[in-house]
This record gives C-alpha cells, structure tokens and sequence, in this order.
C-alpha cells in the first residue's frame, strides 16, 4: 500500500517536476490566452454598445432583451458577459490536458509494453502525473486569474463572494477531473486509429467549444442549447466560470456539482472499459 | 593545395548543467550554470582532391561536428578551412552546388514517395539539365544496381536499400566532394558491404573526393589508404591505413575462464596478462584471466593455455576501438615502425 | 538578370514541391484526412463568431451580420493561405532542427528561408478554408450589393495576398527564436492564437487597437485590408500602406531569419 503510494507520489512529482521544467512553454501558453480575452472583450463592447441599432428580421426571439444600460444578449449583461469572457478563457487554458499525446506516444511505439508489465497503474501514472503539473500550472494561473479578477473588478464592477470563490473551486476540482476522463478516453483512441494528432486537435477544439470555452452555450440557441447541457462537457468550462461569476449559486450549484459528481463516475466506468478493450487490441495486434 | 585544407580548427559547445530531483530542478528554475564542450581542438589536415579519406573515432570523438564545419552548417569557434578554395560556412551558392552531404540513419528523401520523386526534386534544386540528369541516373543505377527499387515508397524500402538511394540521391548533381557521415551505421554486414562497393567505385570511376567518417573500423579498412583517427577532439593519427591497421587490428583480446583457480605467476609466464579484468581474485589463484596478445602470435598462445591450464572456456575479440586508439596515442602501436 | 533567374529557379522548385506533397499526402491519406477534421474543428469556432453576429441582430461596429460575413469569410480564405501554405512549415521547424533535416537543407543551393518555410503544403486544409471561405463571402456579398466585377476582384486578390504576406513575414519572426529556445511547440501555439485577430472587423479595437494592429503588428492588415476593400470601405491611406506593409515587413523577417541562421551555426549544441 505505502509502495503504491510512493509510486504515485513519485509521478506527481514528475508531472510537477515537468511542468517547472518548461515553465516558459506554459508561460508563453498563458499568453496565448490573450489575443482571445482581447478579441471577445472587444467583440462584445461594440455589441452591447448603445446606437448599434437592431437589425429586424434576422435576430431570434430571446437572443436580445431589454435596451440602453439593461440590453442583454444570449441572457448575460454586458458586466456579465465580459466576466464570462475573463474567467472562461483562463479556466478553458487551466482544464486543458495534453497527456493524450504521451498516451497515444506510449501505444503508438509500443512503450505501453514497460508499463503493462511495472507494477504501476497506467491509469493511475498518468493521472498523479497530470494532478502534479495541474499544481504546478494552477499557482500561475490562480494569479493570473486573480489579476484578471482585480481589472474587472475596477472596470465593471466584478464581485464574487466566499461561497462563489469556494464553489468554484469545488467546480475547478471536478472540472480537472471530468475533462482528464475525457481526454483519456479520447487519447485511447490511438488503440484503434493510426494517425491521431491532428484529431486530437480537432476533438480538443470541439469538446472547448461544447464546454462553453469560446462563447456561451446560449449563443446557440435555445434547441442546440439543450443538447450540449445534457452532455458533461459544460462542466470543465461554463459551469465553474458562471459559479465564480456568480450566476450560479446556492441549490442550483449544489446539484450542478451533484450531477458534475456524477458524470465524472459515468466517465470513470467508460474509461475503465475503454482501456480493457483496447489493451486486449494493442497485446493481441501489437502497436 | 590540397581541395580541402584545414587549419587550427576548433569548435566548443556550451551548455546548462541539469541538476537531479525536484531541489534541482526547483534551483535550475532560478538560475543555472554553464559548461563548456570542447569538441573539436585545433584540428589540421590536407587532402587532395580524388583521394577517399576516412575519419575514425569513437562516439563523440568531434567527427559529425568537423564535418558539419566543413559543409558549411556549423561555424567554427576559431581556426580556417577551404574547401575547393571556398570557406564552407559562409554558404555561397557555388559552394552549395558542388559540394554534397549523406548522413547515417537521417533522410534526405520524402518518405511517402519513390525514391525517384526526391531525384527529380534534386534535379530541380541543382539545375541539373534534363539530358545530363537522365545519363547521370543511369549510370547510377546500373552502378547500383537499384533499378527495381526506384518505384518503391523510400518508407516501404530496408535500410540498406534507403543509404543506397541516400547516396544516389547526393551524386546526381556530380558533386566535387562527397561528405558521408556514418553511412553503415545500424545496417546489417550485408548492406554495409554493399554501400563500401558503391563508395569504391564512385571513387574509382568519378574521381569523387570522398570523406567518410565512422566508428567502424571496417568502413575505413575496405575504402580508405588514408585514415584519420580523432579522438576527443584531437587529431591522434593522420597517414597511411596500415599504421592503424597494425595498431588496432593486429592485437587480439583472449579471454580465459578457467575450472579452478590457477596462480597468477602461471598466467604472467604466458605473457600479455592484463592487469585489470582479472575477475574474483581469490588467494589461491584467478578464475578468470584477460590476454592482450600479438594477431600472429594468438594460435600459439591458445595452444599453450588450452595444454598447460585447466581453461573452461576461451574467447578471442577484437581490441575495443578507444583502448586502440588509446595505445596508439601512447606511442605504444607496432604498426608505427613498419612502413 | 541573376535574381530572375534565382526567382524563376525557386518557382519551379516550389511547383515541384507542391505536387510532391499532394502525392504524398494522397499516399498516406491519414494525414490528409486528420488534417481535414482539424482544420473543420477551428472553422466551426471561426463560424460561431458569424452566428454570434446573426442571432444577435445587432450591428458590429457599424457593420452589418452580412458585411460581418463577408469579413469572416476573407478571414477564412486567409487562413487557407495561413495554415495551408506556410503555418505548418513554422510548427515543424523546431522538429527540423531537431531531427537533422534542417542541417542537410542548409546545404543545398536554394534559399534557406525558402525550404524551411514552404517545404510543406497542405492541400487539404488549403481546399477546407478556401471552399468554406470563398462561400461566406461570396453570399455576403451576394446580400449586399451583389458581386465585385473584375477589377475589384483583382484588387481584392490582391490585397488578400500582400496581407497574407505580411502574415507570413510576421509569423517568420517569432519562429526565429526556435534557433536559440528548445522546446518551441507552445511558442507556435501561442503566436497562432494571435491569428484570430482577425476574425472580427479591425474597427472593432478602437481607434488604438487598430493603430496598433495596423501600423505596429499589423495583423489587421491581413484580412480587414481585402474586405474593405471588397466593401468598398478602404480609404486611400489604407491602400497605400496595404502595399507597402508586405515590403517591409518581409524585410524585417528576412533580416530576423539571418540572424537566426547565424546564431544556430554558431551557437547549436
């Protein structure tokens, strides 16, 4: 038991290691959070800024509401709105894995094979290894996040109370969890497919834009809406980021977290038996 | 003047100490410290133009890092070179054309195409003019014999297959001089003799200035009357093959394992005893013995150990490369005196 | 003329290079394919901003959800050149460096700079962006006024391809830092993310933000540049320096790149 424990130990502390290691690559990744606060930020002044006149016809029912100092779109104000843009666009960059390369590495040129046979769970390394470098990442981007919070918080009145700050991190916690589960469960896909990177791109790319990490899932409208919230995406971005600005709270963030809680188990479980199908594959056909 | 000719070159790496563990890697983060390399020290050789020179070494000897300097990718830290009257590094067009590089293990060609589309991508890049470039092909491959390979995927071609096609791939635009670095390395005997032909016979019929580096002795056996042995940077022996070839190849390493222990004055009585590698050293005698004898003399010796000793097992190896290199750079090799 | 002759030399070389990458990538077609799916994965997030556009029924800056098309769409048309043409040669460039290639390509009698960045084309992403953004603008425009004659075709080419020049020379600078860091991956994932600049109208930074993006770093000029002129809406001094901004910032880069080349020679290890 202590034996395990040492060799999980070990991995964070690689994972940690690592991600000091190459703290100007996860500096210089920071920045790339940027150009898209940037943009959005200024997307949406001119959106929410008066005289912009409405366009009859092609605007949807619900999409707009109210006028002048109220106006809101897709159900946020604009002092809202740009708090989802600060906050997501950070927490989409904390969430974000990049282990299903090393995982497709390890399958692809048959180093599965050194931990099928160590006496450490493949599972478990991986997941101590990411936690490790989370810890790391989650120093620099806590105060990142805090800056980012203290501007807003002069410019637009930003304010988030001690039960949003601690719910949020309840959320940041599973967020970490649920989309480490779905980024292994994409990474195995190397079990069954040959040239994967450009994929993983691509379902990164989606499974952010599902997670409300671009824009909220409001912008697309009330039918699609419905659909991606029955999916746990939403959880690794726009459920943390609405809690911390506040448009989540009390027994509606206590069953989000329930039903968070829940995915995370659901996801666990596929998984486990993902990873049993595949290992069958990889030893009966080899990498 | 020779069509490459070096003087003093040198060529030093600096570079970060990594410290071990978590408390290194948290020290490094503040602040680190620098080493420097020094690969290669005041290197100097001539070398006419149609001679085939091989530069031997071990690992890390500063072989790929001179020949790096002398096809231009790498300036030096000090010291001059010219090859066919130009100074490689600073790149000039003329330069570029005549000159040509193949390096072991690393490919030149598209790996998703046959090997005749990179040809003609060379072709394109060296203004090769079409009817100079059909005759030129030809007659590398029938020198070659690759004709069947040519419409294969490079990816779906064997090593040794892929080296041929590397090399083909460098002579199409009738280069002055050929840099090959490591060429046989991780190709089977096979192929390796197979590509020490080829690089014969470009010698032979093009004239094709050749410098060859390896670690293999072999490669520079079969192709080179004229070796050059760096190690460490330096320059340890410069002239005809025989003087290494007497040197390295003339001693053999025999190897005893003997049923019971056997006094160590017995062993010395043979001869060549070396002081290391003796094993379990136990009060009454050796278990196991290492010789360093003469080529020549090694029947003999096998003969004596086999009648006079309680011998289990005997084994003959060549001498390792470096101890090789090691006593020729004490002066102690034979082959020095004869001519 | 000797730099003519050079030019027409590297013409020729990169047509043979363009049919040998559109034969490799029909060879190992995983390639292609994956490079489809990703390329389709930033288009639907480059396509979010037109929905956000539509379905809130208000104006952008002055520009309508139909003239946001048309922006959006030259955006995307852009980043067919962009991603298709010569991001990836930047993205790879550390791994040629690492792997050796790029010593043996300093060998050879073509331009450095020229093989290190347009080595690679990749059709696939090339077709998804180009089909996907000739479509937007084209029913943009169709909304709007209608069609551009040949003239202000032409000139909206060729704005498209001064701007994409520009994005060349200004994605080539950051990329000369991979001959003096390691690990450069996260340094091309970051300055990629600045491409997205462009998907909004630059008039959307405010007076400063466009300055900036115009003069400075002009990111703007890449495709704010040929949809204003296809709208009709550039002024004289924005054509002025819509010519000029790819001379010198091509300039700069070159220079960049020179410097970089003769740190690696001298200093790689």
């Amino acid at each position: 038991m202590l034996e395990s424990a040492r060799k999980y130990a070990s991995s964070f502390s690689l994972g940690l290691r690592g991600a000091l290691e190459y703290r100007a690559n996860f500096l210089i990744s920071l920045l790339g959070a940027v150009a898209p606060v940037i943009i959005q930020t200024a997307l949406w002044s001119r959106l929410y800024a008066p005289g912009s006149g409405s366009v009859g016809g092609t605007s949807s029912a619900g999409a707009q509401a109210g006028s002048g100092e109220s106006l809101r779109l897709f159900g946020f104000s604009y002092a809202q709105m740009l708090g989802y843009v600060v906050v997501a666009n950070i927490v989409s960059r904390l969430v974000r894995t990049g282990f299903e390369y090393d995982l497709n590495d390890d399958i692809r040129s048959g180093g599965l094979d050194r931990f099928l046979v160590k006496p450490i769970d493949y599972f478990g390394f991986r997941m101590f290894q990411f936690a490790g470098s989370k810890s790391a990442e989650s120093l620099f981007m806590g105060a990142a996040l805090a800056a980012a919070l203290a501007v807003l918080s002069a410019l637009t009145g930003f304010s988030a109370d001690l039960a949003a700050v601690l719910g949020f991190l309840a959320a940041l916690f599973l967020a970490f969890v649920l989309n480490f589960l779905i980024f292994w469960c994409v990474g195995l896909a190397g079990f069954w497919l040959t040239e994967i990177g450009f994929f993983f791109e691509a379902a990164r790319i989606v499974i952010i834009t599902a997670s409300g990490g671009i824009f909220p899932l409001s912008v697309f409208g009330p039918g699609p809406e419905a659909l991606l919230r029955a999916l746990p995406f939403r959880f690794t971005i726009q459920f943390p980021v609405e809690v911390l600005c506040g448009r989540v709270a009390g027994a509606e963030l206590l069953s989000g977290l329930a039903l968070a809680v829940g995915w995370a188990a659901a996801l666990f479980v596929l998984c486990r038996a993902l990873w049993a199908a595949g290992v069958r594959r990889f030893v009966a056909v080899g990498s | 003047m020779g069509i490459i000719e070096v003087k003093d070159l040198t060529r030093n790496f600096s570079y970060y100490e990594k410290s071990e563990g978590l408390s290194g890697s948290l020290r490094n983060f503040v602040s680190r410290k620098k080493l420097v390399r020094e690969a290669v020290r005041g290197v100097s050789f001539s070398i006419r133009e149609g001679e085939m020179v091989g530069f031997l070494g071990p690992n890390g000897a500063g072989k790929t890092t001179t020949l790096k300097m002398l096809s231009g990718i790498m300036h030096p830290s000090s010291g001059e070179a010219l090859v066919m009257g130009q100074v490689p590094w600073m790149r000039k067009k003329d330069f570029r054309m005549r000159v040509s590089i193949v390096m072991g293990q690393r490919s030149q060609l598209w790996p998703d195409l046959p090997a005749l589309e990179s040809f003609n991508l060379n072709r394109t890049i060296y203004e090769i003019d079409r009817k100079e470039y059909e005759r030129t092909l030809g007659e590398l491959v029938e020198l070659f014999g690759i004709e069947e390979l040519l419409p294969v995927q490079v990816r779906r071609l064997s090593l040794g297959e892929r080296m041929k096609m590397e090399i083909t791939a460098a002579l199409l635009h009738r280069p002055a001089v050929l840099f090959l670095d490591e060429p046989t390395i991780g190709l089977d005997l096979l192929s390796q003799r197979a590509i020490r032909d080829l690089v014969r016979t470009l010698n032979e019929r093009q004239g094709t200035t050749v410098m060859l580096t390896s670690h293999y002795l072999s490669d520079i056996e079969e192709l080179c009357e004229r070796v050059i042995l760096i190690n460490r940077g330096s320059i340890v022996y410069d002239g005809p093959l025989q003087g290494v070839n007497a040197a390295l190849a003339e001693r053999k390493v025999v190897k005893l394992i003997f049923s019971e222990p056997v006094p160590k004055e017995l062993l010395e009585t043979l001869g060549g005893l070396c002081a290391s590698d003796t094993g379990e050293a136990r009060a009454d005698g050796l278990l196991e013995a290492t010789f360093d004898v003469e080529r020549s003399r090694v029947r003999d010796f096998s003969r004596r150990a086999l009648g006079e000793l309680p011998v289990a097992d005997l084994t003959i190896e060549e001498v390792p490369l470096e101890e090789g290199i090691a006593a020729l750079y004490r002066g102690e090799a034979e082959g020095a005196g004869r001519a | 003329m000797k730099a003519m002759r050079e030019i027409a030399k590297h013409f020729r070389v990169y047509l043979a290079l363009v049919r040998m990458n559109v034969m490799s990538q029909m060879e190992y077609r995983a390639n292609f394919v994956t490079g489809v799916c990703m390329e389709s994965g930033y288009l639907v997030v480059k396509l979010l901003y037109v929905l956000v556009a539509f379905r809130a029924g208000r104006d952008i800056a002055g520009f309508s959800p139909d003239e946001m098309l048309v922006f959006i769409g030259t955006f995307i048309t852009a980043t067919g050149l962009y991603a298709g043409v010569y991001m990836m040669n930047f993205f790879q460039l550390s791994f040629l460096v690492k792997d050796g290639s790029f010593d043996a390509l300093m060998t050879k009698p073509v331009s450095l700079q020229f093989m290190a960045t347009f080595r690679r084309f990749d059709i696939g992403i090339f077709l998804v962006d180009a089909v996907a953004g000739i479509a937007a603008t084209v029913v943009g425009l169709s909304r709007l006024s209608g069609l551009l004659d040949a003239w202000r075709l032409l000139g909206y080419v060729f704005f498209l391809l001064c701007g994409s020049a520009v994005g060349y020379a200004l994605y080539l600078l950051p990329q000369c830092l991979v001959f003096r860091i390691v690990n450069a991956r996260a340094l091309a994932g970051a300055s990629d993310s600045f491409w997205d600049f462009n998907n909004v109208p630059m008039i959307v930074y405010g007076r400063v933000g466009q300055a900036i993006g115009t003069y400075i770093l002009p990111m703007l000029v890449i495709t704010s540049f040929p949809s204003l002129f296809a709208l009709g809406r550039m002024t004289g001094a924005q054509m002025i320096w819509g010519c000029l901004a790819p001379i010198i910032f091509l300039a700069v880069a070159r220079l960049a790149w020179r410097s970089g080349i003769r740190n690696y020679s001298s200093a790689s290890g």
